[in-house]
C-alpha cells in the first residue's frame, strides 16, 4: 500500500464541479507535482489533502490512516502558501517557533530545531527579524522551514515559486528539490509552471478540468503525452488533424491537407477516422534544399533568437509550424526563405483529442 | 506659471480650510487658553487678570479631583466593555456569508445616523422607574422593585457603549479586513486549535485597529456630554457637564475654560500616549 492514497476525490462547490475524481497514489519520499492551468482543481485537491477543504466524496489515507475528515490541525502536514502566511506579529523564529509550541515541545528541542531550521533553507543570523524586514526569497525560505521544523509526515507547496522571480526561481527550484531529497519527505507540488514541475518532481500528475489527464515521470509526460492537451500544456507542440487512412499494429496513416504522414500510436489507439497527431519543435529538423525523407514544404514567417535556441515559425500548407533549432551555428535564413521539414517517424505521435 | 506662483498655488487652495480652521477651532481656543487665566468675583464678575487661581482650584479641590475621576474611570469602562463586546462583535461580523453581513454591519452602524440626543433618550425611557427594562425586570421576577438605571454610572455606561461600540468595531473591522486568510490556516496546518489560531495569530493582528478603536472610544467618551447630562443628570458630573455647569449655571467662565482645557490636554496626552506606543510596537510589523 502507497504511503498517500487519494482515491475518488472530488469537490463540488454548489452545482459547479471543481474536482471530479481524483486517484492518485504517492511513495514514500516522493515528490510528486499537481500540474496544470488555473482553475484545473490543482489548488483545491491540495486543500482537502491539508484539511482547508471537505472533500464532497472519495478518500485520503496517509500512512495507512484515513484522514479525509480530521481537522487540518490534527493531520500532521506541513504547508507551504503562495503568499507564505507568516505571522507578521512574529519574528521568524517565533513564526517557526509556533508549530514546535503547538506539539509540546521544551524550550532547549525548541531552539535546536529553529536552528537547524534555519540553516536546512540557508537563512541563519535573521530570526529576530520580523516578516516585513524581510525580502520575498527570504520569507519564502522562512515559510518553508517553519513547515519543516515540525517534521511533518508530508509537505504541500502551493505555488510557493510564483511570487519570486525568475532567476530566484529557478535557484530555489533546485535548492528546494535538494532539501526534500535530504529529507526524504513526501511532497506534493501545486504549480501551473511546467517548467517548475519538470525540473523539480519524480512524477508530474497533470490535472485538466478537474480531472487527472496523466501521472507519469517528467520525461515520460513530455515524450509521450496522452492527450491533446497534455501535449500543448507540458512545452510546445505543432498538432496536425488529419483523417485516418490505414492502420498497422503500431502506427497509423493520416491525410491531411492532402499530405499522407504516419503517425505512432504509442498506447493511444485511434478511436474514431479523425486523428490527432503531434511533434514537438525541436525534433523537426530544417533544411534549406528539398531533400529525401523531407515531410512538409514552408516558408519562413518568422524567427526569433532566444540565445541557445531559434524558434522559428513556418508557414505550411498544415497551417503554422513551430521548430526550434540549437544554435550551434548562424543559420543564415531570411524570412520567406522555402523550406523543407522533416522528422523521424517514431516523433509524430498520436494523441487523444481529450 | 511662474516658479513663484508655483510655490505658492498649493497654499491658494489650502486658505479656504486653512481660514475655516483658524477662525472656528484655533481663535476660539486661543480665546478659551486666556480665558482661563482670568479671574472670577461673583460680584463684579469676570476680571481680565492673569492667575493661575482657577487652575489650582481644580488640582486641590476634591470636588473637581472627584469629577475627573470618575469621567477617567468612565471612560475606561466605556472602552473596555467595547472591547469586550466589540472583538467578538467584529469578528462574528466577518464570518458572515454575503446578504446577512451587510444587514448586521448596517444594524450596528445604522445607530450613527441618528442624534446622539435621540438615542439617549431612548435610553432614558428603556431605563426609567416605568420603563420596559424594569417592568420587564419585574414582570419575570428578575427583581422585586424596579431598579434604579437612571442617574446612576451604570445607566450612563450602558448608553455610551451603545453611542460608542460601532467607533470601535469600523475600527477593528478596518484591521481585520488586511489580514490574509491563508495565516490562520498556516496556524492550523502547524497544529494550532480554533481557540489558539484566534488567541495567538488573529487578535494580536488586530491589535493596531483594537488600539485605535480604543483610543477613539475613550476620548470621545472622556469628552461625552450630551449622554452624561441626560442620563447621569445634574447630580452625576463628569467633566463636560461640569464645565458647562461652571459656564451657565454659575456664570464662572474663567474656571469652564480651565476645567475644558485641563479635559482637552489629558485627552491629548492619552491619545499622543497611546499612539506612540503603537507606532513603537508595531513600526516593524506593518509598513
Amino acid at each position: 500500500m502507497s504511503y498517500l492514497q487519494i482515491a475518488g476525490l472530488g469537490k463540488d462547490y454548489g452545482a459547479l464541479t471543481v474536482v471530479d475524481s481524483i486517484d492518485i497514489s504517492i511513495e514514500k519520499g516522493e515528490f510528486i507535482s499537481l500540474l496544470g492551468p488555473s482553475g484545473c482543481g490543482k489548488t483545491t485537491t491540495l486543500q482537502m489533502v491539508a484539511g482547508f477543504a471537505t472533500p464532497s466524496r472519495g478518500s485520503i489515507v496517509l500512512d495507512g490512516e484515513d484522514i479525509t475528515r480530521e481537522p487540518p490541525e490534527r493531520r500532521d502536514i506541513g504547508v507551504v502558501f503562495q503568499s507564505y502566511a507568516l505571522f507578521p506579529h512574529m519574528t521568524v523564529s517565533q513564526n517557526i517557533s509556533f508549530g514546535l509550541e503547538m506539539r509540546g515541545l521544551g524550550t532547549r528541542e525548541r531552539s535546536q530545531r529553529i536552528k537547524d531550521a534555519l540553516e536546512l533553507v540557508q537563512l541563519p543570523g535573521l530570526s529576530a527579524r520580523y516578516p516585513a524586514e524581510l525580502s520575498g526569497g527570504q520569507r519564502q525560505r522562512v515559510a518553508i522551514a517553519r513547515a519543516l521544523a515540525i517534521q511533518p509526515r508530508l509537505l504541500l507547496l502551493d505555488e510557493p515559486m510564483s511570487n519570486l522571480d525568475a532567476k530566484l526561481r529557478e535557484e530555489m527550484h533546485i535548492e528546494l528539490r535538494a532539501i526534500q531529497q535530504k529529507l526524504g519527505i513526501t511532497t506534493i507540488l501545486v504549480t501551473h509552471d511546467q517548467a517548475e514541475a519538470m525540473t523539480m518532481s519524480d512524477r508530474v500528475a497533470l490535472l485538466h478540468a478537474g480531472r487527472l489527464e496523466q501521472i507519469c515521470q517528467p520525461y515520460e509526460a513530455y515524450e509521450n503525452p496522452r492527450t491533446l492537451f497534455a501535449s500543448t500544456f507540458l512545452g510546445k507542440a505543432n498538432i496536425i488533424r488529419g483523417k485516418v487512412l490505414s492502420t498497422t499494429n503500431t502506427t497509423v496513416d493520416i491525410l491531411s491537407e492532402d499530405i499522407r504522414l504516419t503517425a505512432q500510436f504509442n498506447g493511444v489507439e485511434p478511436r474514431t477516422d479523425q486523428a490527432i497527431a503531434f511533434i514537438r519543435p525541436e525534433k523537426i529538423r530544417i533544411g534549406t534544399e528539398p531533400s529525401d525523407g523531407h515531410k512538409l514544404h514552408g516558408t519562413i514567417a518568422n524567427v526569433v533568437f532566444l540565445g541557445s535556441n531559434w524558434l522559428y515559425e513556418i508557414d505550411t500548407s498544415l497551417g503554422k509550424f513551430k521548430v526550434v533549432r540549437q544554435n550551434d551555428v548562424n543559420p543564415g535564413t531570411r524570412l520567406d526563405d522555402r523550406v523543407s521539414l522533416s522528422w523521424n517517424e517514431a516523433d509524430l505521435q498520436l494523441v487523444h483529442a481529450e | 506659471m511662474t516658479r513663484a506662483s508655483e510655490k505658492y498655488f498649493p497654499y491658494g487652495l489650502l486658505s479656504p480650510a486653512l481660514l475655516l480652521f483658524i477662525g472656528l477651532l484655533f481663535i476660539p481656543l486661543v480665546l478659551t487658553v486666556i480665558l482661563s487665566f482670568y479671574s472670577f468675583n461673583s460680584m463684579s464678575g469676570i476680571i481680565p487678570t492673569f492667575t493661575t487661581h482657577n487652575y489650582k482650584a481644580i488640582f486641590t479641590d476634591p470636588y473637581y479631583i472627584g469629577i475627573f475621576g470618575r469621567t477617567g474611570g468612565m471612560a475606561l469602562l466605556v472602552t473596555l466593555l467595547c472591547l469586550l463586546f466589540g472583538i467578538p462583535e467584529t469578528i462574528i461580523l466577518s464570518r458572515m456569508k454575503s446578504p446577512w453581513r451587510g444587514l448586521c454591519l448596517v444594524l450596528i452602524l445604522g445607530p450613527l445616523l441618528v442624534s446622539v440626543v435621540v438615542r439617549t433618550l431612548g435610553w432614558s425611557i428603556l431605563m426609567g422607574r416605568e420603563g420596559l427594562i424594569n417592568d420587564f425586570l419585574v414582570f419575570t421576577g428578575l427583581a422585586d422593585s424596579p431598579v434604579r438605571m437612571l442617574y446612576t454610572m451604570t445607566g450612563v455606561v450602558i448608553a455610551l457603549v451603545h453611542v460608542l461600540i460601532p467607533f470601535m468595531i469600523i475600527s477593528i473591522w478596518a484591521s481585520l479586513r488586511k489580514l490574509d486568510p491563508w495565516v490562520e490556516n498556516a496556524a492550523q496546518s502547524l497544529g494550532g486549535s480554533s481557540f489558539v489560531v484566534y488567541r495567538r495569530i488573529v487578535i494580536p493582528q488586530l491589535l493596531p485597529g483594537i488600539l485605535s478603536g480604543s483610543i477613539i472610544v475613550f476620548a470621545l467618551s472622556a469628552s461625552a456630554f450630551a449622554t452624561p447630562a441626560l442620563i447621569g443628570g445634574r447630580r452625576l458630573k463628569v467633566v463636560a457637564t461640569a464645565a458647562y455647569d461652571e459656564f451657565l449655571s454659575s456664570l464662572n467662565w474663567p474656571l469652564g475654560a480651565a476645567i475644558a482645557l485641563l479635559l482637552l490636554i489629558a485627552n491629548l496626552a492619552v491619545i499622543m500616549g497611546a499612539n506612540k506606543l503603537i507606532e513603537r510596537k508595531y513600526k516593524h510589523i506593518f509598513h
